[in-house]
């Protein structure tokens, strides 16, 4: 993809408060037309990036480009970028279609046309009949759609989401989430979507940015940081995982040998001997039994402590010298009960190895 | 559910020592005071106020005690408003420190501070140097005993009670709201009248008839910041009560202002009120 | 103060406390039993009654004297309500109120018979055939800031030179010692003798609106008038009490007090003696003794006053300085309509 496609170009930002450094260098890029979050816990920097793209804070250095043009000095009101405040930020002394005219008053658009399009944006949300409601007695889920349906109203160039579902309840979310995604797809704009949930950024996105510390610690497609995370804290953040700490033993084949609490295991990839490695594995790609001969496999032998059941699926839990091992099936094994050992095993190519921590 | 629910809420109790208090020491003595304006040998009557209203002199004390009161409303409001902002927006030890800052000076007597703006509004004062000195002024003026000194006396005495109704007000609005409106296009000035101005109105109504009640019916401060020689119906009624012993004229003047005030904080309100309604 | 005020209140209480306040009222009738004298005065005159006169009068006459230090009119309801019934037996309280009392038949008349010094006086403090006599003249006059004034002012004249302009302080009508401008105003402006000056008000004013330029300020609490005096702000206080310019001067501020040459005022000063008071020949010695040399010569130091008694020398440089006299009845009559006519003519 050429950097022409680029709608978002944000490059070197950094930011930091006082002493304490809350984004350290972040390039971001976004193409035309698609959804992309920044998936992070609190204190990560993703908010500071979004109010850095809105203008709405000054960066300490690096620039935005938008559309191809240097956005890094214009105040936030000549930007183009719209934004949907975590609390919604809807003004309360005004009914809902003043509050989705307000933008277009603010730039002066003709008056017709002003009706218009707030009604248009008013039906595309599912709330053309509260038009006249004052927005203090909405629902939740009714305020968030007249916030979408103000930011889209005024036609930005990017939209820019800060934890939209946080205010909502769990099933209200799911339904909202992938309402939105729809109207977003309709309208055709192009997104950013900073939030904390990994199964939001999973469900809405394009692609994921995942953030720790001030940095993107890998930006791919839902399923790439899935299969493929690039960095201990992005296996971590998103899915769960088996993890077992070792230590790297010998290259052979491009398979490296690494002794762990359970025994020698093996991954692709190689490593100096004797330097501290992580070994992971989904829990899902983990079978309860021996390995089948012909793939190349690693096992071990755990306890199995607690089984969960989840309704499509099944947690079971397994502890081998000071390891959790949690393994995901569709049903539970026949036999198997809390205190009983079993054989576990997945393949060489599922299993992930990354550098470890230095004790 | 409507109808189980019971026509008073006994919660409205708590509010009864208050009423009684008030009723007594201030109800029934305003209430009569009134009846003591309209009261004549005769019987009731309003020559009272037909005696004083139809005296020229009066109208210019009139219009002295609105004009004073309404400039220290303005003064107060002009620096009340941005100081409310800033509280509002400052947190931790930053707004401690300006909420002491604020409510401190209440606690100095008005006779004090009187001293204190002496040396500061004197020809050789503070406030004439600094005139002088940034070329304002040609030569030190003398800001005691004159209307803008009692004006500056006056707000500065006030400005608490504009600052703390229109911070009560902003603390409770979202700091999101301006951020929100500049996404979507909004110059500054359209955020400052379309949305910061009415968010802040209630908190500025409630300031300004609060100031401008107590700037109308003060008497202390006019008496020492601007002395005999400016008259206002607080000034004139005091002096109707300990030196004439004229109840009638004191009430009359008494009722006077308690009818302007009350209609003018009355009239402001219904007209921001009425704007807002047809926006 | 707390009795007192009770009793004079007591006709105006409802019914339910009535109970109450005849208790408190008893200790009445016990005072009455003991020797005791009740003087109404001013809260103003306590300090020196009670460090120079009281002390002497009880030490000589062996009894209590009780100071309720309020104000004249104050005083002048005691007496109307009770009367029949008074407790008290002295009054001191300014001159027009006197002459209500006199009007009320409220008094006793003060004779030679009854108050030996009384025939000491100087001319002029003795009204109204002695139904009240003046027991000090604290008289008022230019004050002056010593440091912007370095020539002492000799005329009233001196205060409307246009170099002080701005500089002028002024009592308000509603002071006493400010209703004394106005009839220097007009004597200035008229050459008429004092007296005569005294009744054209209308020169009075005339003469004050050309002052206009000149005055900062028009007071009613004298502190600020001569704090503003002592810090230069104001050269000039016309119409200053020595009282009390002369006990700020003795207490180092830079400030001096001048007697104008045309003569000048002094403030109400009365002493009376309740008709039906108790105690009448207690009441009469305390009045005596009020007037007599010894007494008058420490009251005159401590308060910067002229003493009334003839006898006793007034203090130096002062005993060339003419009190002309006040005609109280006719202030009292009119001063509502020269205080309006003040707001009118005299605002800012």
């Amino acid at each position: 993809m050429s950097a022409d496609a680029l709608l978002l170009d944000v490059r070197g930002a950094s930011k930091a408060f006082g002493s304490t450094t809350v984004l350290a260098g972040v390039d971001l890029g976004v193409h035309r037309g698609e959804f992309v979050s920044l998936l992070g816990p609190s204190g990560c920097g993703k908010t500071t990036l979004l109010r850095i793209v809105a203008g709405l804070l000054g960066a300490d250095g690096g620039t935005v480009r938008l559309d191809g043009a240097d956005i890094t000095g214009v105040p936030t009101h000549k930007r183009g970028v719209g934004v949907v405040f975590q609390s919604y930020a809807l003004f309360p002394h005004l009914s809902v279609a003043d509050n989705v005219a307000f933008g277009l008053r603010a730039q002066r658009r003709p008056a017709d046309g002003i009706k218009a399009t707030v009604a248009r944006f008013l039906d595309l949300v599912h709330l053309g009949a509260l038009a006249d409601r004052p927005v203090r007695g909405l629902s939740g889920g009714q305020q968030q759609r007249v916030a979408v349906a103000r930011a889209l109203a005024v036609a930005p160039k990017l939209l820019l989401l800060d934890e939209p579902f946080s205010a909502l309840d769990r099933k209200l979310r799911e339904t909202m989430q992938i309402d939105l995604r729809h109207i977003l797809r309709e309208v055709g704009i192009t997104t950013v979507l900073v939030t904390h949930d990994q199964e939001e950024a999973l469900v809405m996105s394009d692609r994921i940015a995942v953030m720790s510390k001030g940095a993107i610690e890998q930006l791919d497609t839902p399923e790439g940081i899935y299969t493929r995370p690039r960095t201990p804290f992005a296996l971590g953040f998103v899915g769960h995982s088996i993890r077992i700490a070792g230590k790297a033993g010998q290259t052979t084949d491009g398979v490296l040998t690494v002794d762990t609490a359970l025994g020698p295991l093996r991954a692709k990839g190689s490593y100096l001997p004797g330097s501290p490695v992580l070994l992971a594995v989904r829990p899902e790609r983990v079978v309860v039994g021996a390995p089948p001969p012909d793939v190349p496999s690693n096992a071990v032998t755990a306890a199995l402590t607690d089984i969960v059941f989840q309704g499509s699926k099944v947690h079971l839990h397994f502890a081998a010298a000071d390891v959790t091992l949690l393994v995901e099936t569709n049903r539970i094994p026949p036999g198997l009960s809390p205190g009983a050992t079993a054989s576990l095993s997945w393949g060489l190519a599922d299993t992930m190895l990354f550098p470890g921590e230095t004790a | 559910m409507k109808a189980g629910r019971p026509a008073f809420d006994p919660v409205l109790l708590l509010a009864a020592p208050a009423l009684a208090y008030m009723a007594v020491v201030f109800a029934l003595p305003v209430l009569v005071l009134i009846l003591r304006s309209f009261g004549t040998p005769t019987g009731p009557s309003i020559t009272a106020y037909v005696s004083f209203l139809s005296d020229g002199f009066n109208w210019r004390v009139i219009g002295n005690t609105l004009r004073i009161a309404a400039l220290t409303s303005l003064l107060c409001l002009a620096l009340g408003y941005p100081t409310a902002v800033a509280l509002a927006r400052s947190k931790g030890a930053v707004q401690a420190l300006l909420l002491v800052a604020i409510i401190l000076p209440l606690s100095v007597g008005v006779i004090v501070k009187a001293f204190a703006w002496q040396i500061v509004l004197r020809r050789d004062g503070v406030v004439a140097a600094f005139m002088v000195m940034t070329g304002i002024w040609d030569q030190p003026q003398l800001l005691l005993f004159t209307e803008s000194g009692l004006v500056i006396g006056a707000a500065n005495v006030f400005l608490p009670f504009m600052i703390l109704p229109i911070y009560s007000v902003l603390k409770l609005v979202d700091p999101n709201l301006q951020d929100a409106a500049a996404t979507l296009g909004a110059p500054p000035l359209y955020r400052f009248f379309k949305l910061a101005l009415p968010m802040a109105m209630p908190g500025i109504i409630s300031g300004t008839a609060i100031v401008f009640s107590l700037a109308a019916s003060m008497y202390v401060i006019p008496t020492l910041l601007i002395g005999d020689r400016f008259q206002t119906l607080a000034t004139l009624t005091a002096r109707a009560f300990l030196l004439m012993r004229n109840e009638q004229l004191g009430s009359t003047t008494a009722t006077v202002l308690l009818v302007l005030a009350v209609s003018i904080v009355m009239l402001s309100s219904w007209a921001v009120k009425a704007k807002g309604d047809s926006r | 103060m707390t009795e007192p005020t009770f009793r004079l209140n007591r006709r105006s209480f409802v019914a339910g406390a009535g109970a109450l306040t005849a208790g408190l009222a008893a200790p009445s009738i016990l005072r009455a039993q003991a020797k005791e004298l009740v003087v109404g005065a001013a809260s103003s005159q306590k300090t020196w009654s009670e460090e120079i006169m009281i002390p002497a009068f009880e030490k000589k006459y062996g009894v209590k004297v009780i100071f309720e230090g309020t104000r004249s009119l104050v005083n002048l309801e005691k007496m109307q309500k009770n009367k029949g019934n008074q407790y008290l037996s002295v009054v001191q309280m300014d001159d027009p109120v006197m002459i209500i009392a006199v009007a009320e038949g409220l008094l006793d008349p003060i004779t030679a018979a009854r108050v030996p010094n009384s025939a000491n006086l100087k001319p002029g403090v003795t009204h109204m055939d002695g139904m009240w006599v003046n027991y000090l003249q604290p008289w008022v006059g230019i004050a002056y800031n010593k440091e912007k004034v370095p020539t002492a002012p000799t005329s009233w004249a001196d205060v409307f030179d246009p170099k002080y302009k701005g500089r002028i302080i002024l009592p308000s009508l509603q002071n006493t010692e400010g209703v004394l401008n106005l009839f220097l105003a007009s004597y200035l402006k008229t050459g008429k003798p004092m007296a005569e000056a005294q009744l054209d008000i209308n020169s009075a004013f005339a003469k004050m609106a050309e002052l206009k330029p000149n005055v900062l300020m028009s007071y009613t609490q004298e502190g600020q008038a001569y704090n503003l005096l002592e810090q230069g702000e104001a050269y000039m206080v016309m119409g200053a009490i020595s009282s009390v310019a002369l006990a700020r001067k003795s207490k180092g501020a830079p400030i001096e007090l001048a007697a104008p040459k045309e003569g000048t005022f002094s403030m109400p000063s009365g002493i009376a003696l309740v008709k039906g008071g108790p105690q009448p020949e207690l009441a009469a010695a305390y009045i005596d003794m009020l007037l007599s040399p010894e007494i008058q010569e420490k009251v005159t130091q401590a308060t910067f006053a002229l003493p009334t008694n003839g006898k006793v020398a007034p203090p130096a440089g002062l005993s060339n300085l003419t009190i002309h006299k006040v005609d109280w009845a006719n202030v009292s009559k009119s001063r509502a309509d020269w205080v309006s006519r003040w707001d009118r003519e005299l605002s800012l």
